[in-house]
């Protein structure tokens, strides 16, 4: 079973790569952008047999995203 | 007192590091790989700057999960001290072993160049060499040094090193990252645990410049 774990920056934290998309965009033209954030999604390939939505949950919360600055969804 | 360089694939300061600490008196020194999980011999362990297992997910996200990461709690409260240089500092910041976090330089570049560092703490073993308000160079070279705290009104006491501009003072145009309140460099609340950003092992000799050679000697008068 594929599992997508996405994992973004939570609100408030100031993303520079980000920024300097959406100034770009603005300076070509692209006014109505008013933000621009990234996320990264990560594919896991999981034995069916032995998934476990709870430690799915640990490795993402532990180890794929700093949940200091970023938050994680698993996405079905 | 031992010293122990760690070394993780993809460190690239390590041996600045065993050059800076021999250069300056510092003859029990060693690498330590990251697979060790005995740390005991040490008194010292330095994490060294680099692209541990090449920054894959974020900067040190996969070093603090290696074996001697897990050790480094146990060796902080048996009395052990840690620097983390660079990279080392983005391994502290992410195992939460130091407050806060580090994002990409403001600028989106990275950047390497001389800066002006204000001395803001000299009651840390790491820098009783020094006075308050003294003004030393040091170089930076990353791309992650954009440090902000968790809380901004809980981090006073653990600045160490700021950045200031060429006058000595803490302007927007001495901040070469971004980094909140211009901070270099903290230290955690025990006074065992020191991160910056700045090589000082790269300005400790006196064909460089001796300016990192502070924390060093601060270190021995303190420790022997």
């Amino acid at each position: 079973m594929k599992i997508k774990i996405r994992v973004q920056f939570k609100d408030g934290v100031f993303n520079p790569e980000g920024d300097t998309i959406k100034r770009t965009l603005n300076k070509l033209g692209y006014k109505e952008i008013r933000a621009v954030s990234i996320e990264k999604t990560f594919v896991l390939d999981v034995d069916d047999a032995h998934y476990d939505e709870k430690r799915i949950g640990t490795i993402a919360n532990d180890i794929l995203s700093n949940p200091v600055i970023e938050s994680w969804e698993i996405v079905k | 007192m031992r010293v122990g360089i760690a070394v993780f694939p993809g460190s690239n300061c390590d041996r600045d590091a065993m050059y800076a600490f021999k250069h300056n008196g510092v003859d029990e020194i060693e690498y330590v790989w990251y697979s060790a999980r005995k740390l005991s011999k040490f008194g010292l362990i330095i994490l060294p700057g680099g692209f541990s297992f090449g920054d894959y997910l974020r900067t040190g996200a996969i070093a603090i999960h290696s074996e001697i990461f897990r050790e480094l709690p146990n060796f902080v409260r048996s009395g052990g001290y840690v620097i983390g240089i660079c990279n080392g500092f983005q391994m502290l910041a992410e195992s939460k072993m130091l407050p806060g976090f580090l994002l990409r330089n403001k600028n989106q570049r990275f950047i390497s160049k001389m800066v002006d560092i204000r001395i803001e703490r000299n009651d840390t073993v790491f820098t009783s060499n020094y006075k308050i308000g003294e003004i030393i160079k040091m170089p930076i070279a990353h791309t992650t040094g954009n440090y902000q705290p968790i809380d901004a009104k809980d981090i006073g006491d653990n600045i160490v090193f700021r950045y200031v501009d060429n006058e000595g003072n803490l302007t927007k145009s001495g901040n070469p990252n971004g980094s909140y309140d211009n901070i270099a460099g903290i230290i955690d609340n025990s006074g065992h645990i020191l991160g910056l950003m700045p090589h000082f092992e790269r300005v400790s000799d006196e064909y460089l410049g001796n300016y990192g050679v502070g924390i060093i000697r601060s270190f021995i008068d303190n420790l022997e």
